[in-house]
């Protein structure tokens, strides 16, 4: 009994049929799941990304505003809703910032200003680097019909390749709360062919 | 046998336990202050559940709504559970083992260490907003008023104390043999695993807030987040552990009380819970996969290889406590259908909705949650509403349904007063699930879409483009799924309370005469029979489903662009 004591020698007594069955099933699942997650890790194109660079906060921030210029590739542009952006057409290195309550892509060719959002080509592959100079944030884009959720976390240079495929001007939301201001913090991100 | 002081003791006259008389008061002093907990939670989750539907009709403001989650999350994950979870833990370690508790002092210091706590964290999330607004997960460096990280501390310390109470308590018990044999039995060795994984939950508690609370005073700088945030998860995902142990050892308790019915196998049970604790160690990576401190492999096969590990003491308990009501029911009834039993259960007994709910819906966010600790997945699921959606099935519909139940009956053999309103204490649960059901509904409908979580409104998305439309179906059944549900823990809070100061007493004293209750031994007869074919067929669709929802997870992802190199 559950509340009373258990039979004398109940470790002697066998797994029944229903055990056994259930315990089977149980094994395959967990077989099959383990084996589509490592797989995927070695043949899916949609990853966790898992490079990182420690770096302080004020460091990030001055790396950004001197990696997104028109030397390494980054120009300033506009957004389809006329929002200031910072576009790279070429593959390579773009720094996005979190702070609260606002994503902004930095740059010494914005003269002190920065831009509220960054504009790619599609179909070639970006190296984008994250970063956040205050509290944790959530980057989240919110696409047609997928999202990409990352943590932002300050002392951190998160970056990841990536390759948009479908062009469109998304939003950039913040998915961890970051204070009382929170569900105002956005950014975009658009692609164009 | 026992040397029993028959002062000291009474004798429960429907079970015949001796019950602790002097453990009496503290059991039901934590109780209460569960309830009062749950209470406040409850007032905050209508609330909150009122400002997310997408009509303006709420009464806050955003601001006042991070206030509200604030409060609702450590009322309801840490207060209200918690209280409970030390009342179950004396009432298991005393009057379940027909013993005496090892300090009273220990006991009652334990509960002015955890209400001073308690007090502090109530005083600054009601009163220091939206400075002490850091949420129930308070990631560096967010940093909050000093007093929160000290309620925090000083709660844990009580609890820790407790738990010390409860090990020296078995211990006492084993020695002097107060109940008839060497195992402990099924549901206390249950709590046994529970409060094990809580001490191990309390030092990594203990470690973030003890940092938190320097930093708050600008003693130290900043923890490193990503550090902070692995050990506060390895307090915070570890402690649901806690409640998952202590959730199915009362469901143990529950079915026992209700049909009289055993575990299948009584070694395959135990087996289970101490899966719980073997598995648990590295759970807090659950929360990291997306962030950028950890390599791949670290999170691949702490976060999900070895969680998925994880899932299987849950998967045992949740086929054989429904197999073991269908074995009783059969035996008793001769049922022959392979569901009949499900209707031939004592629906008016609390124990079997809080139960059948419980597991039901507790195994429908599990798969949630195995999909979110998925590696690849969690990128998809990271921080939306699917999130709540998993740990509200859970957590609430399993813990929290589970702890209803047992109060119906704690009521009843402790403070020995009747429970009034007849048959509205299982009105209550099914209004309970029903509610929760629609609202996880909800909350899982706006996620699967984009709908982060722990945001006050999305009107700011929605006027800048974001197209929120599709998530409103989900935020309305929100709203109506939190109403219902918070009627629900009203009608349970209004039961317990009326029922504790009014409601008719019933005999306390029983006999000494009659015999500790113990088990009667049954040779099992041997059959090649299934003992449970409906339990088995429901664990089949179930398992079905399970991964057709799995792949089509994978689907989903595999639109999206590529992101994360392939090795």
């Amino acid at each position: 009994m559950s509340i009373t004591n258990p039979n004398k020698n109940w470790w002697k007594v066998p797994l029944g049929k229903d055990e056994k069955i259930w315990s089977g099933v149980i094994i395959l699942m967990i077989l099959m799941m383990g084996s589509m997650t490592v797989g995927w890790v070695f043949t899916g194109d949609q990853n966790p990304p898992d490079k990182f660079t420690s770096i302080s906060n004020e460091n990030f921030l001055s790396t950004a505003t001197s990696e997104n210029v028109a030397s390494k590739g980054v120009f300033p542009g506009k957004l389809s809703n006329g929002n200031t952006s910072l576009d790279r057409f070429t593959s390579g290195d773009i720094y996005l910032v979190a702070q609260r309550f606002t994503w902004f892509a930095p740059s010494s060719d914005l003269n002190g200003s920065t831009a509220n959002g960054v504009k790619f080509k599609v179909g070639l592959t970006y190296r984008m680097h994250l970063g956040s100079i205050d509290v944790l944030h959530g980057f989240q884009i919110v696409g047609d019909n997928w999202i990409i959720s990352l943590q932002v976390v300050p002392g951190y240079d998160y970056y990841f390749d990536f390759t948009p495929t479908t062009t469109g001007l998304f939003q950039i939301i913040c998915n961890e709360f970051c204070g009382i201001g929170h569900h105002t913090m956005l950014g975009f991100l658009e692609v164009v062919a | 046998m026992s040397l029993i002081n028959e002062d000291e003791f009474r004798v429960c006259p429907k079970t015949n336990f001796r019950v602790f008389r002097k453990a009496e008061p503290l059991m039901i002093a934590n109780a209460v202050v569960a309830v009062l907990a749950l209470a406040i939670g409850g007032v905050a989750a209508l609330i909150m559940g009122i400002h997310k539907m997408p009509i303006r009709f709420s009464f806050i403001d955003n601001s006042t709504y991070y206030q509200v989650v604030n409060i609702h999350g450590i009322n309801m994950l840490i207060l209200w559970i918690v209280w409970f979870e030390i009342a179950a833990v004396y009432f298991a370690s005393t009057a379940m083992l027909n013993s005496k508790m090892a300090s009273m002092r220990l006991g009652w210091g334990a509960f002015a260490l955890m209400l001073l706590g308690t007090l502090m964290l109530e005083w600054t999330i009601f009163f220091d907003h939206p400075n002490s607004t850091v949420m129930f997960t308070a990631y560096v460096p967010l940093k909050a008023n000093p007093f929160f990280y000290l309620g925090y501390i000083l709660f844990a310390v009580g609890v820790l104390v407790a738990g010390i109470n409860f090990f020296l308590t078995i211990y006492q018990a084993q020695k002097t043999k107060s109940y008839p044999h060497e195992s402990l039995p099924l549901a206390v060795y249950g709590v046994f695993v529970a409060v094990v994984i809580a001490v191990q939950a309390i030092i990594n508690g203990a470690i973030v807030m003890i940092l938190a609370y320097l930093y708050s005073y600008d003693i130290i700088a900043a923890p490193n987040a990503d550090f902070w945030k692995q050990v506060f998860w390895g307090f915070g995902h570890t402690a649901q552990y806690i409640n998952i142990s202590a959730t199915a050892a009362v469901w143990y308790i529950l079915i026992n009380i209700a049909t009289g019915a055993k575990p299948l196998n009584e070694k395959y049970s135990r087996f289970a819970f101490m899966g719980y604790l073997l598995f648990t160690v590295p759970v807090a990576t659950h929360h990291l996969i997306v962030d950028p401190a950890y390599s791949m492999p670290f999170k691949l096969i702490n976060a999900t290889l070895i969680a998925l590990a994880l899932a299987v003491p849950s998967l045992i308990h949740a086929f054989v406590i429904p197999g073991a009501l269908e074995r009783q029911i059969r035996e008793k009834n001769h049922s022959e259908g392979l569901f009949s039993w499900l209707r031939e259960l004592p629906w008016n007994e609390p124990a079997i909705p809080a139960v059948i709910w419980g597991i039901l819906l507790f195994g429908i966010g599990g798969m949630l949650g195995s999909i979110q600790g998925t590696y690849q997945l969690n990128m998809i699921t990271h921080n939306t509403l699917r999130i709540n959606a998993h740990f509200h099935l859970t957590v609430v519909a399993g813990t929290t349904m589970a702890f209803m139940g047992l109060a119906y009956y704690f009521i009843e053999l402790i403070p020995a007063r009747k429970i009034i309103g007849g048959n509205l204490k299982v009105i209550q649960l099914h209004l309970f699930a029903l509610g929760l059901a629609i609202l996880t509904l909800g909350m899982f409908i706006a996620g699967v879409q984009g709908a982060p979580r722990r945001t006050a409104t999305y009107d700011y998305y929605t006027s800048l483009g974001v197209n929120t439309f599709a998530w409103q179906i989900g935020l309305w059944l929100l709203g109506i799924g939190a109403i219902i549900t918070v009627t629900g823990g009203a009608l349970f809070v209004g039961l317990i309370v009326i029922s504790l100061f009014f409601g008719k007493k019933v005999d306390k004293e029983g006999s000494f005469d009659s015999p500790i209750p113990t088990n009667v031994e049954e040779e099992e007869a041997h059959t090649n029979k299934l003992e449970a074919p409906g339990s088995m067929s429901i664990g089949f669709v179930f398992m079905i489903a399970f991964i057709v929802f799995y792949m089509f997870t994978f689907l989903v992802l595999s639109r999206g662009w590529k992101i994360g190199v392939p090795i």
